[in-house]
């Protein structure tokens, strides 16, 4: 189903948590809500659930309005930070939970119930695990328990908090590649919150990045990586080089001494020039001087030091690392521009 | 041994069973064996007399009403309060504690001012013609006020610890709040919950202090087990005042036991947890 989010707004005590969100997500789509910790994205997350209410603003599922309509009527599977897995009950009885708390009329018969365990168990890869108990799991499994005791009840949408934060970075990997396999054989509507940029742009189609209880842009992950909309962005969703400068009459003139000036479309004013390390073209003799030199894996780490300031510059793989106090020139023609204060 | 902790000295060890063998055992000790010193016959016949008898009666009608009443209403006050925030939480919190701090004698007294002859509430109450005060109605009323906290007590911490996240789990699976209190909230504290009942039982039927206040001393009617029992012993009825509170301690003595082994019971839970975590 699909997700709309209209104006929504909501206020902890006097310090609002979200203003004014507006979101969208298509009919099975995976969107990753993606910012620091405190942005609103999983109080967003929780009000699409139901466990939370906004000041003013709609949610709309499937182009229903929310408004009133409790989370236990939402059809929503919700896979909580810390699983929340009921600890007094096996893992099988985790799973039926959701078929057994149907009104009577809607409930499907045991051996039914029980069928629909074993598969889903299957789909987690966890089929011989159905009689142990939450606390007798891994960290993974009962990631993968939660999804399925979320994915029982046939939600219209799933709901993903921070799905793999508390596991280890191998585990996390699989489960990441996993989901997003899971995703795309049920083709189910997919949110998932985290404040991690490399999980966000590996799994989700489009990504929305949350500052502050605002969002910032909404992309596909090959957009917000080819056209950060703000210097925020551009900074959260990978590494950046940041150098001041001033806009004049087209022209950005760098506060760094060496740098050559470049054209700029901004209007006149403070600005940031931002680029990723890779971006930044690196040749020899010119004013700038070599300081470090790293073999990082495939490619090599420079140290540029342009007047005062230390540049990273990140050279292609097979490119030869230069010399150690040499001199050289740095190509900025990739920068990106945005205004400052 | 733990490796984290030095050895324990021996004479700290000493100390404490010393401290627990002259203050604690000795006098239980003492209960029973001159309970039993009387004879068994003698003994029982105390327990002939109608008065003991109703005194019985009277303790397990007041612990009957007592323990339900504070069970649910110690329950439903500590979901409210380690789930939600609300104003006055934190003086709720405060309050709740107060039974246990005041002196039993003022838990007593404040339902004489309010339900005694010249009570606040003395005229509703005459209109209506029902006795409180020097009445059964006055005993639970004492009584499900000194043990209000009991419960209260075991469960807060827990449920805050717990937090709110399988209870929202529940909704979100599609259980009605009454099927998420009866399937996730109600298992998740169901041990420290007995315990607190346990206690709160304990209480009711030994409390002194605030019932001698509001029973007014009426032999046959308003006299409680431990009323009964300090009642015989200023008649100088001394084996009969043995015999009841041989009676009493026993309960007393079952409670613990029940406690101790639901706290092994909890204990080898959350050790299966660390052991798997």
């Amino acid at each position: 189903m699909s997700l709309a989010l209209h104006g929504i707004f909501k206020q902890f005590g006097t310090t609002a948590a979200l203003h004014g969100v507006d979101l969208k997500a298509a009919e099975g789509e995976f969107l990753a809500l993606l910012g620091p910790s405190g942005s609103g994205k999983t109080t967003l997350l929780r009000m699409i659930a139901g466990l939370e209410t906004a000041e003013s603003g709609r949610v709309l599922i499937g182009g229903a309005d929310m408004a009133g309509v409790p989370a236990r009527a939402r059809g929503v599977g919700f896979v909580f930070q810390h699983y929340a897995l009921f600890r007094h009950m096996t893992v099988a009885d985790n799973i039926a939970f959701g078929l057994r708390v149907r009104p009577r009329a809607q409930r499907p018969g045991r051996a039914a119930i029980r069928a629909r365990v074993a598969d889903l168990l299957g789909l987690v890869q966890m089929p011989e695990l159905g009689a142990r108990y939450p606390d007798q799991l891994s960290g993974g499994q009962r990631q993968r328990v939660a999804l399925a005791r979320a994915l029982a009840i046939e939600p219209r949408m799933l709901l993903l908090d921070e799905p793999f934060g508390a596991l280890d970075a191998a585990v996390r990997r699989d489960l990441r590649r996993w989901l997003r396999d899971l995703h795309n054989r049920t083709g189910l509507t997919t949110v998932m919150v985290t404040h991690d940029q490399a999980e966000a742009l590996e799994v989700a189609d489009r990504v929305a990045i949350l500052r502050a209880g605002r969002v910032e842009q909404v992309d596909t992950p090959a957009g917000l990586w080819a056209s950060p909309a703000t210097a925020f962005v551009h900074r959260f969703i990978g590494e950046s080089v940041e150098l001041p400068c001033t806009v004049a009459d087209g022209l950005a003139r760098f506060a760094v001494a060496g740098l050559p000036d470049l054209p700029c479309d901004l209007p006149a004013g403070p600005a940031l020039a931002m680029l990723r390390p890779h971006e930044i073209g690196l040749s020899a003799g010119g004013p700038a001087r070599v300081r470090g030199v790293a073999v990082a894996g495939p490619a090599v780490r420079v140290e540029v030091q342009a007047g005062e300031t230390m540049i990273e510059v990140l050279l292609p793989p097979g490119a030869a690392p230069p010399a150690l106090g040499s001199a050289c020139r740095l190509d900025l023609g990739a920068a990106r521009f945005y205004p400052r204060g | 041994m733990n490796p984290r902790f030095p050895p324990v000295p021996i004479v700290a060890v000493l100390a404490a069973l010393a401290a627990l063998g002259g203050l604690v055992l000795l006098p239980v000790a003492a209960l029973f064996a001159e309970a039993a010193g009387q004879g068994l016959g003698r003994a029982l016949a105390a327990f002939d007399d109608p008065d003991s008898l109703a005194a019985i009666r009277l303790t397990l009608l007041v612990a009957a009403i007592s323990v339900p009443v504070n069970t649910l209403g110690g329950l439903a006050a500590s979901w409210c309060i380690a789930r939600f925030r609300f104003t006055g939480r934190g003086v709720l919190l405060t309050f709740i504690e107060l039974p246990l701090s005041v002196s039993p004698v003022i838990s007593g007294l404040v339902w004489v001012l309010l339900f005694g002859a010249q009570g606040w509430f003395a005229p509703a109450v005459d209109r209506l013609g029902v006795q409180v005060i020097f009445a059964t109605p006055g005993l639970v009323l004492a009584t499900l006020f000194v043990t209000f906290p009991f419960v209260v007590r075991q469960l807060v911490p827990l449920m805050q610890a717990q937090g709110s996240e399988e209870e929202e789990a529940a909704l979100t699976l599609g259980a009605s709040p009454w099927r998420m209190f009866w399937h996730v909230t109600l298992p998740n504290v169901r041990w420290a919950l007995l315990q607190g009942v346990l206690l709160l039982n304990a209480r009711a039927m030994g409390e002194f202090g605030a019932v001698t206040v509001v029973s007014g001393r009426i032999r046959g009617q308003t006299l409680t087990m431990p009323l009964q029992i300090e009642a015989l012993y200023n008649d100088f009825q001394a084996p009969a005042a043995f015999a009841m509170a041989g009676l009493l301690a026993l309960l007393a003595l079952v409670t613990l036991a029940a406690r101790a082994w639901l706290e092994w019971h909890t204990r080898r839970g959350t050790d299966k947890t660390m052991a798997t975590a």
